[in-house]
C-alpha cells in the first residue's frame, strides 16, 4: 500500500523521559486526550456522563472510571483522557456521543505528561507551583504555571504521586525544571 | 589576644579557623564573624563610607551599620555583609572594605580632615566649575572614592530558588513572644510557620540572663523548640528573614540556605525567596536598641549596651577588660551587671538621670553625660561631664551606649501605615492601621518585659486563631521578669569638639542635621534626602529616631509632629538573584521546540531564537562557509523546484460553533462570514484603534468549524484577544475556541514541484490536482497510508505552495518522509532566513511591517477593511490620519549597485539634508535577493504608491552608510500571482 | 496579589494578565450616531478613580475566563469579582 509511513516521535526525542533522583522518579504516562467544549443550552453534561459512566466533574476535580478520566478546564469545558492503546478512538467516540452538542477537539499530541512519584514530592512542588500543594487531595486537579509554563497538575496520591501536563513544545524545558527541583529537594532534605 | 570567658552558647568542642584581612584566627561553632573577631581582640573592622573613619562592630544583629565585610572569592565574592550575621565556618575568608591600602592605614582617611567642606549636601555646591572638569576630573575621582564595597564583576555561579508556603498563622520572630505564640497555635492544631532571621531560635533569650519560671530561660526555650519540632503542623524556618508585608496577608521571606556551609551540596540553591500566604500573621520581631549621639561616639569599642551584654552572654566575649556604660534608662545598668558577672571591670556607669538607680557595685555617675572619647583605632578612654560641669577621663576599651529601645515595626508599616509615639516609653510603636489580618506582640508592640512578651504573644495568638474558628487553650505561662520601662528621653549631648554621629553608615552627624535645618530642608523627607541619613543598607535603623529628635528640637515641634519617613520592603537587603530564582541565563524563559526539531538538528541546522522558540535558521551544507551561501541556495531551490520548511510555531486556534462565522466576521477586518467550506482566506486583524494587530489565515473545514492561524510572536496575545471578543463582546454567540498550536506539526511545501511532491504522500483517494484543489483550498485528508492530516493551499513565498499539518508526534517523521520521496526533485529544507528572503521578494508583510504603527491603508490593504460590517478597529481605521491619501505606503526598494540596504534606514530625496524635516520614510525589512541579484528592501514611504521609479537615499547614519535605491512595487516576484494559481 | 475567582477560589495574580478598565466591555455601536467620537472615547479615554475601580483580568494560566474585578486602588482591597461574560450578558439585556 503506502510506500512511506509516518512514525511517531517522542517530545523528548531519543532520550527517555524517565529519571530517578533519590526516592523520586519521573515517568511519562502515555495519554490520549480530547477536549469537549459544550454549547450552551444543550445536554452536554448528560452526554458526557453517558460516555464516562459518571457525572463530569466541577472546578478542581477529576474523575476516573474504568480506563477513562475527565477533568474540568473551564465553563462547560472538559478534557477527557485515557491510556493510549486503549483509547485511540477517544475523539471519534466523543464526536459520536456529542452529535453537535459540543466542539470536540483531538488534544493527545498537544500535551506532554510527566508523573512525579516518591514520598515527599510535595516538598518539591512547594517550589514549583503557586497554590497550596499540601492541601491537594487525590482526585484534585489545578491549572497553574510552573516557571512560566502553563501546566495542569493532578494529585493522584497526596505527597506521593503528582502528574503534570504541559503543552508539548515545553516538554524538555519542563523536564529540566522538574529534575533540577527534585535534586534540590533531595539535597535540602538530606541537610535536615 | 583572647577575650573569651566562661559559658556562652558556643561549642568549644568544634574550633574553627578563619581569616580576616589575611590574618588567621580561631573561633568556635556558634560564633558569628563579629563575636569571633571580638574574642580575638579585633575591634577595628572597617572604615566608614565618606570620611573613612576607623570603625568597629556596634550591634549584635542585622541592624549593624559599621562592620560590613567582603566574603568569598572569585565570582562568589560579595560585599557589604554584616559581620554580625555571618555564621562562622571552618575556612571562612573575610576582608574589610573601603580602605586602601589597609584597615590600619587608610589613605582616604584624609577625607576626615576635610569634613568642614564635605558636609551634608556638599556635592550640590561643588564640582561645577570649570564645566569641562566634570567628565575628565571630578567624575572619575568621585567614582574611585565613592561606593561601598566592590562587586565580583563576574556572573553569579550560585543558583537560587523561589517557592510558595501556606499557613494559618505566620509567626515572625522566634523570641519569647514568638515561641509562646507558635506553641499556643501549634498545640491548637493550626498550620504554623515560625520564621527567624537568626540561625538559632530564641531572640533575646539567647542574649540575656533571664529566668522563666523556676528554670533558666534556656531550658524553657529548648523544651519549647523540642515540642514544636515534634508537631507536624508546625514549620520552623531559621536563617529566614521576613522582609516584606504585602497585600492579602502575603509575606516575602528570604531563606539563606548555604551561606554558612564551607562546601555546600552542588544541588542546593544558595538562597530561597518564599512567598508566604498566611491567613493571620503575628509580628514578634522584638526591638532594636538605639544609641545616644556625643562627641566622637563612633570609635571602635563604642557599642550598644545590649550588644555588649549579648556578646558576653551568648558568645562569652568580654569586649575589653575595662568597660563603661552610658545610659538614659535602667536597661543600661543590666549591661554593667552582666559584664561584671563575666569578670570585666566596670569603670563607670554614666546615667543622664539625676535619680538614676544603683543596681550593683559599680561607679555610678548620676546626672552626667559622656561628651568625648579617645583612641583613634580603638577606644582608650571616655570623657564624662558631671551635672556641675566638671569633667573626668575614665580609661576603658569598650563603652556600651543605651539610648532606649525601638520596636522593630517595619512590617506593620509596609502598607502605608504610620507608627505612633508613646511618650511614656519614649518610642514609636505600631499604629492603629495594620496590614490586613496582622497582629503584633512583645517588644515589637512596645511591650518590653519578658513576661509581657510571652503573655501578649499568647493573647494575640488566641485572638488570631479565634478569627479563624480555631479554639485554643493558652499554655501555662512561666513567671518572668516584668520590669517597667524607666527612661528619660535623651538624644545627644550638644556642641562639643568632636562630631556627634547619627548615621554611622552614611557618615551623617548632628551638625549635618542642623545644616539641613539651616538651609530649609526641615521635613523628615527632605532631611533624609538632603543628608542621606537613613538611606544606606541599614536604612537608618539606629539613626532615624535620633535625627528626627534633633530636627524636632530645632524646629520646636514634638517628635510625633515631626513624624517618620516611609517604611518600605525589603527590611534587609535581598539579592536580585533571589528574586529571579531559576529564571536566569538560558532558563530565563522556557525554550519551546517544534515537532521537527530533532530532525533539523540531525541535518545540522543552525537555530535562531524566535521568542521562546528555537527555529531552524538555515541548513548549511558541506563546503558552505558563510550563511549567505546556504540561504541563497535554499531560496533559489524553492523557486526552481521545491523546498520544505517547519512552520509549526505559528499560532493555531480551533474555532467551532453555529456562531463561529459571525464571530470571525467581527474579529477580522475582511469578510469571513461567507467564506465557503473548503476554502482559506488571508485574514487581517486590527486593534480597536485601527492599527493592524496581526495577520494570518482562516480555513473553513466545515460549516461550523474553522482553523485560524496567527503569527508566531502574537499567538498568545491574539488568543487572549479572541477570548476577550468571545466572552466580553459577544457572549451571546455559540462559539468554542481551543488553542491547538502544540497539537499540530505544520510544514510549508513550496515551489513549482510542490504539488507533485505532495501527491506522493497524500492518500490516493484525495484529489489535490489544480482543478480539485485550487489556490486557497483546504481540507482534512490522510497521508502515508491513513495518518490524519490537514492540507491548506496557501503561499507565503509567492510560489505554488501548501501547508500540511499532521499531529505533532508525526512532525519529525514527516520532514524525513518528504525528503525521501522528493530526492528526484532535489527537495531542499529551508529555514527562517530563506523564508524571509522569499516573503520579502513576494512583498508579504510580517511583524516588521505590522509594527504597531501601521494601518491597512499604509500596507496597501485598505480595501480589505470592509465598510459593510462591524469589525474590531473598523471605525477608527477610517480616521483621516490612518487612511489619508498623502500618507505612508508600503513600497519596495532595489539597491543601485552592489551596496546592501539595511532595515531601519530612513528615506530621503536624493541629495537632501539628513534631518527629521526631510525624513520621508523608513525601511522595515531587507535582504539580498538571489533571484534579482541585488539587495532589496520593503519600507514605508510618503505617498509611496504614486512614486515608483524615484531614486532615493536609504540612509543609515548610525553606521555611517547611505545607499541609493529605486522605489518599486513591493511585489518583486510574480506581481500578478500567476505562480500561485498554477 | 490574590484574586478570588468565582469558581476556583483565591488564586495568585501570577496566573492572570491584566487588560484594563472594564469599560472595554461597553463597545459602541459602529453604526450609531457619533460613532467616531464614541469609539475615540472608548479607546483613549479613562477615568482614574482613587477608590473602587472595575477592571478586566484574564485567567491565562487557569480556566481562561475573563473576570471583572472591582478593586480599591487606594487600599488594594478586592470588593467584588464577576465573570466578565455575566457582566457582558447583563449589558446586552439592559441595552
Amino acid at each position: 500500500m503506502a510506500k512511506y509511513r509516518l512514525t511517531p516521535w517522542s517530545p523528548f526525542g531519543q532520550d527517555s523521559a524517565a529519571a530517578e533522583i533519590g526516592p523520586f522518579a519521573l515517568m511519562k504516562p502515555d495519554l490520549a486526550l480530547t477536549s469537549v467544549a459544550g454549547v450552551s443550552g444543550t445536554d452536554v453534561e448528560q452526554r458526557l456522563a453517558d460516555v464516562l459512566g459518571a457525572r463530569p466533574p466541577g472546578p478542581g476535580g477529576f474523575v476516573q472510571t474504568g480506563n477513562l478520566g475527565c477533568f474540568w478546564m473551564g465553563a462547560r469545558l472538559w478534557m477527557v483522557f485515557g491510556s493510549r492503546g486503549t483509547c485511540d478512538d477517544l475523539t471519534e467516540r466523543l464526536e459520536t456521543a456529542m452529535q453537535g452538542a459540543a466542539a470536540v477537539v483531538e488534544q493527545s499530541d498537544g500535551w506532554v505528561g510527566l508523573d512525579v512519584t516518591g514520598q515527599g514530592v510535595s516538598g518539591a512542588f512547594e517550589r514549583l507551583v503557586c497554590f497550596d500543594i499540601h492541601e491537594m487531595r487525590a482526585g484534585e486537579v489545578q491549572r497553574s504555571v510552573i516557571e512560566h509554563v502553563g501546566c495542569i497538575v493532578f494529585c493522584l496520591a497526596p505527597d506521593r504521586h503528582m502528574r503534570v501536563l504541559a503543552p508539548r513544545s515545553y516538554a524538555r524545558a519542563l523536564r529540566r525544571t522538574l529534575v533540577t527541583c527534585l535534586k534540590a529537594t533531595l539535597a535540602l532534605h538530606t541537610d535536615e | 589576644m583572647n577575650r573569651r570567658g566562661q559559658g556562652g552558647r558556643i561549642n568549644r568542642g568544634q574550633p574553627l579557623r578563619f581569616t580576616f584581612d589575611g590574618r588567621s584566627y580561631q573561633g568556635y561553632d556558634g560564633d558569628t564573624l563579629a563575636s569571633a573577631l571580638l574574642a580575638n581582640g579585633v575591634r577595628l573592622m572597617g572604615r566608614s563610607f565618606k570620611y573613612h573613619r576607623p570603625r568597629g562592630v556596634i550591634t549584635a544583629g542585622s541592624e549593624e551599620p559599621n562592620a560590613l565585610v567582603e566574603l568569598r572569592r572569585g565570582a562568589r565574592r560579595e560585599p557589604n555583609t554584616r559581620a554580625t550575621q555571618v555564621e562562622l565556618f571552618d575556612g571562612l575568608e573575610a576582608r574589610s572594605q573601603n580602605r586602601f591600602p589597609s584597615l590600619a592605614f587608610d589613605a582616604l582617611g584624609v577625607n576626615d580632615r576635610l569634613s568642614s567642606v564635605l558636609g551634608a549636601g556638599f556635592y550640590y555646591k561643588t564640582f561645577m566649575w570649570p564645566a569641562a572638569f566634570w567628565e575628565t576630573v571630578y567624575e572619575p575621582l568621585i567614582r574611585r572614592a565613592a561606593g561601598l564595597g566592590r562587586l565580583a564583576e563576574a556572573p553569579d555561579p550560585d543558583c537560587y530558588d523561589k517557592g510558595t508556603l501556606f499557613c494559618d498563622l505566620l509567626v515572625i520572630g522566634a523570641g519569647p513572644a514568638g515561641l509562646a505564640a507558635a506553641l499556643t497555635a501549634g498545640r491548637a492544631g493550626a498550620r504554623v510557620i515560625l520564621a527567624d532571621e537568626d540561625f538559632e531560635m530564641g531572640g533575646r533569650l539567647l542574649a540575656e540572663r533571664l529566668s522563666l519560671g523556676d528554670a533558666r530561660a534556656e531550658e524553657w526555650r529548648a523544651a519549647t523548640l523540642e515540642e514544636l519540632r515534634g508537631l507536624t503542623n508546625v514549620r520552623l524556618k531559621t536563617r529566614t528573614t521576613v522582609v516584606g508585608a504585602y497585600d492579602n496577608g502575603v509575606y516575602g521571606a528570604l531563606e539563606r540556605v548555604t551561606d554558612h556551609l564551607a562546601a555546600p551540596h552542588p544541588d542546593l540553591p544558595r538562597q530561597i525567596f518564599w512567598k508566604i500566604r498566611s491567613k493571620r500573621a503575628l509580628v514578634c520581631t522584638g526591638a532594636t536598641e538605639r544609641p545616644i549621639a556625643f562627641g566622637n561616639n563612633d570609635r571602635p569599642g563604642v557599642m550598644l549596651a545590649g550588644a555588649l551584654r549579648a556578646y558576653a552572654n551568648r558568645w562569652a566575649v568580654a569586649a575589653d577588660r575595662t568597660v563603661a556604660v552610658f545610659t538614659n534608662n535602667d536597661d543600661g545598668h543590666r549591661t554593667a551587671m552582666d559584664l561584671m558577672g563575666q569578670g570585666a571591670d566596670v569603670g563607670a556607669v554614666v546615667d543622664v538621670r539625676e535619680d538614676a538607680p544603683r543596681l550593683g557595685d559599680y561607679p555610678l555617675f548620676a546626672g552626667a553625660q559622656v561628651v568625648d572619647t579617645a583612641g583613634r583605632l580603638g577606644l582608650k578612654s571616655i570623657t564624662l561631664r558631671r551635672a556641675d560641669g566638671s569633667t573626668e577621663v575614665v580609661p576603658c576599651g569598650a563603652l556600651g551606649v543605651a539610648g532606649g529601645w525601638n520596636p522593630a515595626l517595619a512590617l506593620t508599616c509596609h502598607q502605608g501605615g504610620r507608627p505612633v509615639w508613646r511618650p511614656e516609653i519614649a518610642t514609636f510603636v505600631p499604629g492603629e492601621t495594620l496590614p490586613e489580618r496582622q497582629l503584633v506582640a512583645g517588644a515589637a508592640a512596645g511591650v518590653f518585659s519578658t513576661h509581657g512578651a510571652v503573655s501578649t504573644g499568647v493573647a494575640a495568638t488566641v485572638a488570631a486563631l479565634d478569627g479563624l474558628g480555631i479554639r485554643t487553650t493558652p499554655p501555662d505561662l512561666p513567671r518572668a521578669e516584668d520590669a517597667p520601662v524607666n527612661i528619660r528621653p535623651f538624644w545627644h549631648t550638644g556642641e562639643g569638639r568632636g562630631r556627634s554621629w547619627l548615621d554611622l553608615q552614611n557618615d551623617v552627624t548632628v551638625k549635618d542635621v542642623a545644616l539641613a535645618h539651616q538651609e530649609g530642608f526641615r521635613s523628615v523627607e527632605h532631611l533624609k534626602r538632603y543628608t542621606t541619613l537613613g538611606m544606606a543598607t541599614d536604612q537608618g535603623k539606629l539613626a532615624n529616631l535620633g535625627a528626627l529628635a534633633v530636627m524636632a528640637e530645632l524646629t520646636g515641634k514634638s517628635i510625633p509632629e515631626t513624624g517618620t519617613t516611609t517604611f518600605r520592603p525589603p527590611y534587609t537587603p535581598v539579592p536580585i538573584a533571589a528574586l529571579a530564582g531559576r529564571s536566569r541565563g538560558r532558563e530565563f524563559r522556557p525554550t519551546r521546540l517544534t515537532p521537527g526539531h530533532d530532525w533539523a538538528e540531525a541535518q545540522g541546522a543552525v537555530f535562531v531564537e524566535a521568542g521562546p522558540w528555537l527555529r531552524a535558521q538555515y541548513f548549511p551544507r558541506e563546503g558552505e562557509t558563510h550563511w549567505r551561501q546556504s540561504v541563497d541556495r535554499e531560496a533559489l531551490a524553492v523557486r526552481s523546484s521545491v523546498g520544505i520548511c517547519d512552520v509549526s510555531t505559528l499560532g493555531k486556534v480551533d474555532v467551532q460553533g453555529r456562531g463561529a462565522a459571525e464571530y470571525l466576521d467581527l474579529l477580522y477586518a475582511n469578510g469571513m462570514e461567507r467564506l465557503p467550506v473548503g476554502k482559506c482566506r488571508y485574514g487581517l486583524m486590527l486593534r480597536e484603534d485601527g492599527i493592524v494587530l496581526d495577520d494570518g489565515t482562516v480555513a473553513r473545514l466545515a460549516e461550523a468549524h474553522f482553523v485560524v492561524t496567527t503569527t508566531t510572536a502574537n499567538a498568545a496575545c491574539v488568543y487572549r484577544h479572541m477570548e476577550f471578543v468571545r466572552q466580553c463582546l459577544r457572549p451571546d454567540l455559540d462559539v468554542q475556541l481551543m488553542p491547538v498550536t502544540d497539537a499540530w506539526a505544520q510544514v510549508a511545501v513550496a515551489g513549482p514541484n510542490a504539488r507533485k511532491l505532495l501527491q506522493r504522500i497524500v492518500d490516493p483517494v484525495f484529489d489535490i490536482s489544480n482543478d480539485a484543489f485550487p489556490f486557497m483550498a483546504c481540507a482534512a485528508i490522510r497521508v502515508c497510508g491513513g495518518t490524519p492530516a490537514r492540507l491548506f493551499r496557501i503561499s507565503f513565498s509567492g510560489e505554488l505552495a501548501y501547508e500540511i499539518a499532521v499531529p505533532a508526534c508525526y512532525g519529525n517523521s514527516l520532514m524525513q518522509v518528504l525528503m525521501d520521496v522528493g530526492t528526484d526533485y532535489e527537495v531542499t529544507p529551508y529555514g527562517t532566513e530563506a523564508l524571509g528572503v522569499l516573503r520579502i521578494e513576494k512583498g508579504h508583510a510580517t511583524a516588521s511591517e505590522l509594527n504597531g504603527q501601521t494601518s491597512a491603508t499604509h500596507l496597501g490593504m485598505a480595501r480589505m477593511v470592509s465598510a459593510n460590517k462591524d469589525c474590531i478597529g473598523g471605525v477608527l481605521s477610517r480616521r483621516p490620519a490612518l487612511s489619508e491619501k498623502g500618507g505612508f505606503r508600503l513600497i519596495g526598494l532595489e539597491a543601485i549597485g552592489t551596496a546592501e540596504l539595511a532595515a531601519g534606514s530612513h528615506l530621503f530625496e536624493d541629495g537632501a539634508e539628513k534631518t527629521p524635516a526631510h525624513d520621508e520614510g523608513w525601511t522595515t525589512s531587507a535582504c539580498y535577493s538571489p533571484h534579482l541579484g541585488k539587495s532589496i528592501a520593503l519600507g514605508f514611504f510618503e505617498r509611496g504608491d504614486v512614486r515608483w521609479g524615484e531614486v532615493v537615499e536609504v540612509a543609515n547614519p548610525i553606521e555611517g552608510a547611505s545607499v541609493r535605491a529605486r522605489v518599486v512595487s513591493p511585489h518583486f516576484i510574480d506581481p500578478k500571482g500567476e505562480r500561485l494559481r498554477g | 496579589m490574590l484574586i478570588p475567582h468565582p469558581l476556583l477560589g483565591l488564586r495568585d495574580a501570577a496566573e492572570f494578565t491584566y487588560l484594563g478598565d472594564a469599560a472595554l466591555i461597553e463597545r459602541p455601536d459602529w453604526q450609531g450616531e457619533g460613532a467616531d467620537e464614541a469609539f475615540h472615547d472608548y479607546v483613549y479615554l479613562r477615568d482614574n478613580p482613587a477608590g473602587a475601580h472595575r477592571e478586566l483580568w484574564f485567567h491565562e494560566h487557569g480556566d481562561r475566563s475573563w473576570l471583572v474585578v472591582t478593586r480599591d486602588t487606594r487600599t488594594h482591597e478586592i470588593l467584588k469579582v464577576e465573570l466578565a461574560s455575566d457582566v457582558a450578558f447583563r449589558r446586552e439585556a439592559g441595552a
